[in-house]
This record gives C-alpha cells, sequence and structure tokens, in this order.
C-alpha cells in the first residue's frame, strides 16, 4: 500500500469517527470537537492527494489547505459563539428535545 | 433493548457501509493526469514573488482568499455583536498564565513577525500576532471590552476592504477581476498583504476573546 493509499484510509476512518461522535454524542462541545476532527481528516486527505507525484509535489492542495484551516477556525469560532449564547438562555450545554425554551 | 441503543447500532451499521464506500473510492482513485508543479515555479518570477505558497494564495488564487477571508469576516459578526454584559466585569484571574520574563518573548515575537514579513509568509505572520495578543490577554495586558472602539473596526474591517477595492479597482480600469496590472504588482500584493495580516490577526485575537472590543490594561 503507498503512502498516499495509506494517509487517504486514514482520513476516511478519522471523517467517520468525527461524523459518528457528532451523531451520536449529546454535549455541544464534543459536537464542535468532532466537526474539528471532520476538517482535519480532509485536511490530510488533500495533503495525501499533493504528494502524488514523486518528483515534485503538488502545492496547489497545501494553498486549499491553508484557506481550509482559516474557515475551520471561523467555523468553529462561530459554532463556539452559539453554544455560549445557547448555555446563557437555557443553562443547558446539549440539544436534549425535553426541553422546549421559548427563545423568540 | 431500549431506543437509544438500537439508534447507536444503527448509526454503526449505516456509518461503517459510509466509510466502506469511501475505502473503495480511495482505490478506484484515477491517476493524476495533469501536474501543476512545474507550471506554478515557472510563472513565479512574473508574479514579483519569492515565495510559491503566497504567490498562490495571493496572485493564482486570491479570489479563493477573498472569500475565505469574508468568510472569517462572518465569523467574527457573531462575536462583534455579543450582547453580553458580562464582559467588562470580567475580572483577570489569578491562576491565569502570567510569564516573568514577557518582554524577552514579546521581543522575540516581534523579530520572528517582522522576518516572517520579509520571507512574505504572511498568513503565518498574522496567525503569530494572534497568539501574541491572546498572550498578552493572559498576563493582563489587554482587557475585553464590551464594545468595539474605531481604530479597532478599522483595523478588522480594512483586509477585506483593502481587497474588495483593488479587485473593484482593477475591474473598472479594464482588466479582469483581480488580475493585477504588470507594474504595479508588487505594489497591490504588498498592500493587501500588510492590511491582511493585520486584520487576520485582530479578527483571530478578537474571536479567541469571545468580547467585541480590546484595550490596553487600564488600572481598575
Amino acid at each position: 500500500m503507498t503512502k498516499v493509499v495509506f494517509y487517504s484510509l486514514v482520513a476516511v476512518g478519522l471523517f467517520t469517527i468525527g461524523f459518528y461522535t457528532l451523531l451520536v454524542e449529546a454535549h455541544l462541545l464534543r459536537k464542535i470537537m468532532a466537526l474539528n476532527i471532520m476538517f482535519t481528516s480532509l485536511f490530510l486527505l488533500l495533503i495525501a492527494i499533493a504528494a502524488r507525484y514523486p518528483q515534485a509535489i503538488d502545492p496547489l492542495p497545501h494553498a486549499f489547505v491553508l484557506i481550509g484551516i482559516l474557515i475551520a477556525v471561523s467555523a468553529t469560532a462561530l459554532a463556539l459563539t452559539l453554544a455560549r449564547r445557547i448555555y446563557q438562555e437555557t443553562g443547558q450545554t446539549d440539544l436534549s428535545e425535553k426541553q422546549e425554551t421559548g427563545i423568540s | 433493548m431500549s431506543t437509544s441503543v438500537l439508534r447507536v447500532i444503527l448509526i454503526i451499521v449505516l456509518l461503517s457501509i459510509f466509510e466502506l464506500g469511501l475505502a473503495i473510492a480511495i482505490f478506484l482513485m484515477p491517476e493524476p493526469t495533469i501536474s501543476m508543479t512545474e507550471l506554478v515555479h515557472s510563472q513565479l518570477s512574473e508574479t514579483e514573488m519569492t515565495h510559491s505558497m503566497t504567490a498562490l494564495l495571493l496572485n493564482y488564487r486570491s479570489m479563493d482568499m477573498l472569500l475565505g477571508l469574508t468568510i472569517l469576516f462572518i465569523a467574527l459578526l457573531s462575536v462583534l455583536h455579543r450582547n453580553d454584559t458580562t464582559v467588562s466585569s470580567q475580572k483577570p484571574d489569578d491562576s491565569d498564565f502570567v510569564l516573568p520574563s514577557l518582554h524577552w518573548i514579546l521581543m522575540l515575537i516581534v523579530l520572528t513577525t517582522g522576518i516572517l514579513f520579509w520571507t512574505e509568509r504572511y498568513l503565518v505572520a498574522g496567525a503569530l500576532l494572534a497568539g501574541c495578543g491572546v498572550l498578552l490577554r493572559f498576563n493582563h495586558l489587554l482587557q475585553p471590552q464590551p464594545t468595539a472602539g474605531l481604530s479597532l473596526r478599522l483595523g478588522l474591517s480594512s483586509g477585506l476592504l483593502v481587497f474588495i477595492s483593488i479587485a473593484l479597482a482593477t475591474m473598472v480600469s479594464g482588466y479582469h477581476w483581480l488580475e493585477y496590472p504588470e507594474d504595479w504588482v508588487n505594489e497591490s500584493i504588498l498592500l493587501i498583504s500588510v492590511c491582511l495580516t493585520i486584520s487576520i490577526g485582530l479578527t483571530l485575537t478578537i474571536l479567541s476573546f469571545g468580547a467585541p472590543g480590546i484595550s490596553w490594561h487600564k488600572e481598575k
């Protein structure tokens, strides 16, 4: 198995683990961390694809990963702000279906 | 079995099928046909830059950088308009990370930022400035404020504003969108990247603080 295939499979595994945690865990912070793991797995996939040329490494996916890191930071910041607001309004840190609060 | 355990088992089964499908797709990946490396490196002298990554980000793929900046700005809006009245009463915690030899580290940070600027690694310089902001916060030199002042807002929006205005200027004067004119390539990229670094540094600092404004240390 070549390097590229190995790292791509690791990226796929990480993505699935992050996806599973996003679906199953109830705590908001864990969902946000799972989202971050999914982002990181995509960056790993991009970098693995960039190494497909043995002579010269493709620099284009590296630039995409840099911009992607910027986007991942923005998404995490927005998600954390929303989670903090949810905690402020309802006092709970998970999205449970039991309580319906009257947030207008 | 309770419904939650059944739900978890169903999720695990479906996700295993999904992962298997993705793994098969990895093995069925076709061989690469186009190689961008020689093209990027051969056109590097035309962009008058020495670092290929920055040339990629600010010249070949400047539209992607512009869109990424916009996304960063939208995330910033959510923090800037927080209606939280507890921000100004955040007392600095005594267990915060206070360094005894802060001035040496600040000198090193200034030196490294200068070196990163000189070798055209602007994004990294912006991220380093944001880390410096968080460091100052932990040493009680920067305080969070409930509102953002004018100079802070100018600094935050300067990156996006300068980028978009240069793009509009190139479009208005007959070139394509974001196609820098031949003799002004160096100057326009430098202008964009300086404002970009300041903007990204300030934006990431505000995102890390969680508060809409910053001020230097005031005696309470």
